[in-house]
């Protein structure tokens, strides 16, 4: 966690503004169901404002990670649909499964279907990076008071861990414990090697802080909070602005568009129409984020 | 008016085989500074945690006698009650830091006992005023120092304006400066709000004149219970290996060459009156004498080095380690010491300079500095990988060992030989950092750089630690980083004080301690005149 002068303008914002943008964001990526054209116009909101947020190089270990797994979802959700008309592949006939096959209806449909995991990436790292973790439980501190510091205490274990695992690899390395050629099964030796002080380690650590928390009287008994989060008038404002491209999306569902059917062939009613949607959706979508941004640099 | 008081106080463990207490009879008036003395082990930090009720409710165990808090037995208060008039700091700063951000700490047991908003705001605004934490509130917690940490998991729990506080070993881990620091407040906060203080410590230079009663234990009971002077007339008559729990400038009094012996100074300024002639603070008793130039071991030059993407530690840093130092390494916490240290011996790669041993340029990583270096960090547990010393020793032997050693002869050294089947969590914390050495050994190293091994031990345990280093065969070299000046003073042939990545000070334990201040052990203090410009 950052001090009060590293944190980003979301970070020192208040918290449930924050979540509701990125829950608008979530909420437009179910609205179109899989239309491609709003997904992909979706995908490049998002990651512009990602990227103008400096959330990519957090990203970079995941990708690898996403794309392997959209990968994996493309081939089999293609291979089990059977919808479709234009075959690319027909397979042999499984029990259960019934015949495996491949058409352009079915991969463009789990194409959309990965553009939309990527946005949920990508939302969810814009949520790593734009919300203070702790203000945000602390938001539920009245209610939930264990919860919520029990949930706060529970994120601090990762790095927690990663710092002491950190140490005693180092500890291993200066004593020449530390494999020379990496393959496989000596790595995980060694790793295997390196548990058990991480284990005695974490269990010490862990014995520690509950002595800490029960002599600082946590679970005592009812709790107070100091934490204090009214929404400043700029903030009631951005929730108003975030309604606009709500309403739009409602509005022009309303009107019919967004209408793109995968099965059984492609049927697209109205592009341009969508388009001039899109145009005027990703505008409105724009508008509370600028309003937010210049609202807290200022 | 008596706070607190234990009567036949008998505690033991789970599965302990003895009691860590046994009868233990104290009374404790409100407004006392009590000094908690004894070796590692004896029951000072059982006697703390007895005392605000964490022993047993929160350890189990069986206990029998009882604890009394203002004038009611200690069980029948709730957690709540206690938490509210009895704080407990521990040894670790790391630790007991919770939350994120320094507010948040602050007002966290603040939180979990209750208090209106309106209460907590201003004891907030009175603990940042005493502990002078207007500046920090905003900043994480994770970018403090040791020090700054170990204040503010003080001031966190004097948020609950407690009536007594508990600290074992407070200063431990912070350098001299942080240390007095720390000390000074509590000293404030004795003599002005009348808190009463129970503080064990080790390291008594600092805190021996600040206490008004001495609880000395031994084995779990209560040896001694009286004044300082009363202490140190029973150390001087009848218990002479009390004098290890004694000040220094204390325990050269008491020596036969060291003058009177009716009224023994506890501090330097007491020293200072009773011996105010230069001539009769002159002999030079130093613990040691300078190094003499001796051929370069390991030779850094220039060397510039950091974390990952974090600034520079070490700033263009040049320094020659030569066979046969002692080096004692010091400085305040955050200077560059294990930086330093871990760049010596491999960890940290430079970013800028050159490493070289015996003329032959090394770089990070290389296996060459495996086998000639041994580094044993501030956490001997690190080392442990198996069940039992015997085990962890012959797996040390095994890889990547010279053959130098055998099983008997790295048991005999390091003093585990009655130990050997023992699990090594389950040894003391002089008998890890000794196993740890042990592994160390195994390897054969010629230099060995020991990251502070005195933390948290007595100074039984530092006097073995010390005439170990003194005789380990094939060790050409050792580098020890310490906080400890009275162990530099004993152990050290040179002396080089680090400040914010560079040296402020090398040499020979005379010429540096003369004129450090800050690292300057009670003798020197003594003897040290003042400058004339």
């Amino acid at each position: 966690m950052k001090s009060e002068a590293e944190r980003n303008v979301w970070q020192i914002a208040h918290p449930a503004i924050v979540v509701l943008h990125l829950a608008t964001q979530l909420l437009f990526a179910f609205l179109w169901e899989l239309h491609p054209l709003f997904l992909c116009g979706q995908l490049v909101l998002i990651a512009v404002w990602a990227k103008q947020e400096g959330a990519f190089a957090q990203l970079r270990p995941f990708f690898a990670m996403t794309l392997l797994f959209g990968f994996a979802y493309l081939c089999l959700n293609t291979l089990v649909l059977h919808e479709g008309r234009t075959y690319l592949w027909k397979g042999p006939i499984l029990p259960y499964l019934g015949r495996l096959d491949a058409t352009v209806e079915e991969l463009s449909y789990s194409l959309c279907g990965v553009i939309r995991l990527v946005i949920l990436l990508l939302v969810s790292q814009l949520f790593q990076r734009l919300v203070d973790h702790d203000r945000f439980f602390f938001l539920f501190a009245e209610a939930a008071p264990r919860f919520v510091t029990t949930a706060l205490l529970s994120i601090r274990l990762v790095p927690f861990l990663q710092h002491e695992y950190r140490r005693i690899r180092e500890t291993a390395k200066l004593r020449g414990l530390e494999p020379q050629r990496a393959n496989g099964l000596g790595q995980v030796r060694y790793s295997w090697l390196l548990l058990r002080p991480l284990l005695h380690s974490a269990l010490e650590g862990a014995w520690l802080t509950a002595e800490t928390l029960y002599a600082r009287g946590f679970g005592s008994g009812k709790r107070s909070s100091y934490q204090r989060m009214a929404l400043r008038p700029r903030e009631k404002t951005g929730v108003l602005l975030l309604l606009l491209p709500f309403a739009f999306a409602l509005y022009a569902k309303g009107l019919g568009v967004g209408q793109f059917a995968f099965f059984p062939l492609f049927s697209w009613p109205d592009p341009l129409g969508d388009l001039f949607g899109l145009g005027c959706f990703l505008l409105l979508s724009i508008v509370p984020i600028i309003w937010f941004r210049r609202g807290e640099e200022m | 008016m008596v706070l607190c008081s234990c009567e036949q106080l008998t505690y033991q463990y789970p599965e302990a085989e003895q009691p860590a207490l046994q009868n233990i009879q104290v009374k404790i008036e409100e407004g006392e500074f009590v000094l908690l003395l004894g070796a590692s082990g004896s029951g000072k930090s059982t006697f703390l945690r007895a005392l605000n009720g964490l022993v047993p409710r929160f350890y189990g165990g069986t206990i029998s006698g009882n604890v009394m808090f203002a004038g009611k037995e200690l069980h029948t208060l709730s957690q709540r009650e206690v938490v509210r008039s009895l704080a407990l700091l521990n040894q670790d700063p790391e630790r007991q830091i919770l939350l994120d951000t320094v507010e948040r700490e602050l007002v966290f047991a603040m939180e979990n006992i209750g208090l209106p908003w309106t209460e907590m705001r201003s004891r907030l605004a009175e603990i940042s005023h005493l502990f002078g934490l207007g500046d920090w509130l905003h900043r994480a917690t994770y970018t403090l120092s040791g020090g700054e940490k170990q204040r503010l998991a003080l001031a966190s729990l004097l948020t609950l304006y407690p009536r007594v506080v508990l600290l074992d070993e407070p200063t431990s881990q912070l350098d001299p400066v942080h240390a007095e620091a720390v000390l000074h407040v509590l000293r404030r906060l004795n003599e002005e709000w009348g808190l009463t203080v129970l503080m064990s410590e080790h390291r008594v230079d600092r805190c021996f004149h600040l206490a008004d009663r001495i609880l000395f234990f031994d084995q779990g009971r209560v040896a001694y219970d009286g004044s300082p002077r009363g202490f140190i007339q029973l150390a001087a008559d009848s218990v002479p290996e009390w004098q290890n729990y004694l000040p220094p400038i204390t325990r050269h009094f008491l020596k036969p060459s060291g003058g009177q012996r009716e009224h023994v100074p506890i501090t330097v300024k007491e020293a200072r009156a009773q011996s105010n002639t230069a001539e009769q603070r002159e002999p030079a008793e130093t613990a040691s004498t300078a190094a003499q130039t001796r051929a370069p071991l390991l030779v850094l030059e220039h060397g510039t080095a950091g974390y990952e993407k974090g600034r520079d530690v070490l700033h263009q840093l040049s320094y020659t380690i030569g066979a046969g130092e002692r080096i004692a390494l010091l400085g305040e916490n955050g200077a560059g010491k294990s930086t330093l240290a871990k760049v010596l011996a491999g960890a940290v790669p430079l970013r800028q300079g050159t490493l070289s041993w015996e003329g032959h340029a090394i770089h990070a990583n290389q296996s060459l500095m495996h086998g000639r270096i041994g580094y044993l960090s501030q956490n001997p547990s690190d080392y442990f990988l198996y069940e039992t010393v015997e085990q962890e020793l012959t797996f040390a032997l095994g890889n990547p060992g010279k053959a130098d050693w055998t099983l008997a002869a790295l048991l005999d050294v390091t003093g585990l030989s009655l130990y050997r089947d023992r699990h090594p969590h389950d040894l003391s914390g002089g008998e890890r950092q000794r196993l740890a050495l042990g592994i160390l050994l195994a390897a054969s190293p010629e230099l060995l750089i020991l990251d502070e091994p005195t933390r948290g031990l007595d100074q039984r345990q530092k006097d073995k630690l010390n005439h170990l280093l003194h005789q380990l065969p094939g060790v050409k070299s050792t580098v020890v980083i310490t906080h400890d000046v009275e162990f530099a003073l004993a152990y050290a042939n040179r002396v080089t004080i680090l400040y914010q990545g560079q040296i402020a000070s090398d040499g020979s334990p005379d010429a540096v301690f003369q004129h450090s201040f800050s690292f300057m052990p009670q003798l020197y203090k003594w003897r040290r005149r003042p400058e004339t410009s």
